[in-house]
């Protein structure tokens, strides 16, 4: 087991064990440590993320170093654009099998049916897609540093706190909107459809704080734009937050 | 609140065009079995899902167990359980890891020895680590047993019951529900095999597109009316 | 019922003479004000006159998505179907309008500028707003029940509207690094009055309009209930589609 153990507890009754009787409230963080170690319990026997999606954005760094020529500063250039291109390709993708797997055995129903916080469940999902995004992200950003000779050296904080805030913003909308269109008819298509417009101003701050971080930042210009992000997280967070509630119980 | 059960008024239910539920009425003071009989398409899962506050009614009002569904419907989800046709498990997790994740959504302990008895029960015990996607569906049904055993309810709500398990299944599913009704624990079933289900309930409600048949007795049941 | 010209009823005969003729006229007359009677820019030209219809439009659509945004608030609040029906229809509306107003801007910008398109703060974002609010739509067609499309796309219309400002903001940052030409800021007292003119003008026009779809909404909602009546009582026959309103007697 990864981080959740469960203590002991007597059984009563005859000859036919029973569970708990009813009563006591279900504990919001009980619950949220529940469904992250489920879903990073099943990522671990499916490796999925590992097998298809990091390899998958890998891939396609590759395929744009190639599509985009061989000056090697030209690359260098684009590349924040390129890893927060990548980031988001890979969580999109990452995001539709986090629901995915709930809507298929109806697994949907019990989780909302059973917990009677159902923040706690959207923030376990929100958590766990969080993580997913990150290790995606670190990986690209590993990757691009060799093949494009990135210098990381000059603020790993601002690299830091761009690439944990970004990736914030994208868990939280991207868990809302997987959540939102579990339930219609085409899926695929429609999460980077609703997704990628909501994520534009996040992508704007995200690439300039990063190209700041990795060429330096002689006039401060990126200190807007991280603010702008922890504005951008904060008001999202707490409006999806508000609303899974009722998105849940659709 | 002692006595009241379930009580529906004028229930009703409406997909799209399609009226599945209408002016159900009826009302239990007993803790007993009721079994839904119909043919298909009559409504059955649509009024247990109803009862479990996963669908909300288009019209009426009812309430189970003295709590409203409509306005009390989360605190029926702590009292109630339901089992629908997909019974809701995770593929890539193993039999023991299921039952824990459930009983932590529900908020109760689970310790290795219960899970062990409970299984042992279904006669499941030697899958407890297999991943819950290599099981037959009869082994899932009976991990599902499992389940509401552990989480204790205080109504179970079965839909289809008997589909999907073998003979030992079906005795074991029979058990398990008499073993409720001297609990105390009020059971409602939904199934199109009457045969099975007739011996062991208290009554019957029939359905006939979504209207209310006949409600009672299963001794007495009127000839004319289909199940 | 027989619509011939002599038998339309008050509501009808009300909306047909007080509401629509007296809007649609006013919205002619804005329309020839701002052609011939409002004065040529000394710049642009004739061009410049695009900015009449151009801006308002601009701004109705802005005021359609904030209908949006209060209806579906308001959705999640009282939860009345009410309330997602005027959520829909401001949506088709004020896509309708952004559509209008990113077409205007690209016909003002390409003699003005030389280019079809420029990354313009203003323009960017309506283009994003165009593709949040198309996708609001489309999220809807994708849903058949009435009562889950409505609480699936109430949360979807509040959170959208919540980036709007957000949008607005970055795009215009983002355009500063890249300095981009900026729009004239002063105006003419009898442009001033011209564009006003029109503002109204299209203000009176959208409420229409919204009127009109949430009023198609509604309607269909009806047609849905009038479809699927229930059987009634312990006596009635087994109910199909195909016999539709008439078994058993209507509601």
């Amino acid at each position: 087991m990864l981080f959740y153990d469960p203590t002991t507890y007597f059984i009563d009754e005859d000859d036919w064990p029973m569970g708990q009787r009813t009563g006591g409230g279900v504990n919001f963080l009980h619950c949220l440590f529940a469904v992250c170690h489920k879903d990073l319990l099943s990522e671990l026997r499916k490796r999925e993320i590992v097998n298809n999606i990091l390899f998958f954005s890998v891939l396609i760094i590759f395929i744009f170093s190639f599509a985009m020529g061989t000056d090697p500063l030209l690359l260098k250039r684009l590349a924040p654009g390129l890893l927060w291109i990548v980031v988001l390709f890979s969580a999109v993708l990452s995001l539709e099998r986090s629901f995915q797997a709930e809507a298929e055995e109806g697994c949907l129903d019990r989780l909302v049916l059973y917990t009677v916080s159902h923040r706690a469940v959207f923030l376990g999902k929100m958590v766990t897609n969080f993580l997913f995004i990150v290790m995606v992200q670190v990986i690209v950003l590993f990757m691009m540093m060799i093949l494009f000779d990135l210098d990381w050296f000059q603020n790993p904080l601002l690299l830091a706190a761009v690439i944990f805030f970004g990736d914030l913003g994208i868990a939280t909308l991207g868990t809302f909107y997987s959540a939102l269109i579990t339930k219609t008819r085409a899926r695929q298509v429609m999460l980077p459809l609703l997704l990628f417009p909501m994520l534009i101003p996040l992508l704007l701050a995200s690439v300039c704080v990063t190209q700041a971080a990795l060429e330096g930042d002689v006039f401060g210009q990126s200190r807007p734009w991280l603010i702008l992000l922890l504005l951008y997280d904060t008001i999202f967070f707490a409006a999806s937050l508000m609303v899974s509630g009722p998105l849940m119980e659709a | 609140m002692a006595g009241v059960i379930l009580e529906l008024k004028n229930l009703g239910h409406r997909y799209i065009t399609h009226w599945a539920l209408a002016n159900v009425s009826l009302s239990s003071t007993a803790k007993e079995v009721i079994a839904i009989l119909g043919p298909n398409g009559c409504g059955k899962s649509t009024l247990l899902k109803i009862l479990a506050t996963r669908l909300d009614p288009t019209c009426g009002e009812g309430t189970i167990l003295g709590l409203d569904l409509k306005q009390n419907n989360l605190e029926i989800r702590t009292e109630v359980e339901w089992l629908g046709h997909e019974l809701g498990f995770y593929k890539a997790l193993t039999a023991e890891e299921n039952l824990k994740f459930s009983m932590s959504l529900c908020g109760k302990k689970a310790d290795r020895e219960t899970i062990s008895e409970v299984l042992t029960k279904m006669g499941i015990v030697k899958a407890r680590n297999k991943a819950v996607g290599l099981f037959s569906t009869g082994m899932k049904k009976r991990l599902a047993l499992a389940r509401i055993l552990l989480r204790r309810p205080n109504a179970i709500l079965l839909d289809e019951p008997h589909a999907n398990l073998d003979r030992d299944g079906k005795q074991l599913m029979n058990a398990c529900i008499i073993h409720w009704k001297k609990q105390g624990i009020p059971v409602f079933l939904a199934s199109h095999d009457h045969s099975e289900v007739l011996p062991l309930c208290d009554k019957t409600l029939v359905l006939n597109h979504g209207t209310v048949a006949y409600f009672g007795d299963p001794q007495t049941i009127p000839p004319d009316v289909i199940l | 019922m027989d619509h011939g010209l002599w038998t339309m009823d008050l509501g009808e005969m009300f909306m047909k003479y007080i509401v629509i003729v007296p809007v649609v006229a006013f919205f002619v007359f804005a329309q020839v004000w701002g052609l011939f009677f409002a004065p040529a820019d000394q710049l642009m030209g004739f061009v410049q006159k695009l900015m009449y219809v151009h801006v308002p439009a601009a701004w109705t659509s802005f005021i359609a998505f904030f209908v949006v945004f209060i209806s579906s608030l308001l959705y999640l609040l009282r939860k009345k179907i009410f309330w997602d029906h005027l959520a829909s229809a401001g949506a088709e509306v004020g896509v309708v309008f952004t559509a209008l107003t990113l077409s205007l801007g690209s016909i003002w910008g390409r003699p003005t500028w030389g280019v079809w398109w420029t990354w313009d703060a203003r323009l960017t974002t309506t283009a994003i707003l165009l593709f949040l609010y198309a996708g609001y739509i489309i999220f809807r067609a994708f849903i058949e029940d009435r009562d889950q499309r409505a609480k699936l796309s109430s949360p979807l219309g509040i959170l959208i509207f919540l980036n709007v400002p957000i949008v607005y903001l970055s795009v215009k940052w983002w355009r500063t690094l890249h300095q981009v030409q900026s729009n004239p800021s002063t105006m003419d007292p009898q442009m001033a009055l011209s564009l006003r003119l029109n503002a109204f003008a299209f203000l009176f026009v959208l409420i229409l309009f919204i009127y009109y779809r949430f009023r198609l909404n509604q309607l269909k909602e009806k047609i849905e209930e009038k479809q699927s009546l229930p059987p009634k009582g312990k006596d009635h026959r087994p109910w199909t589609m195909d016999h539709g309103p008439s078994v058993g007697g209507a509601i």
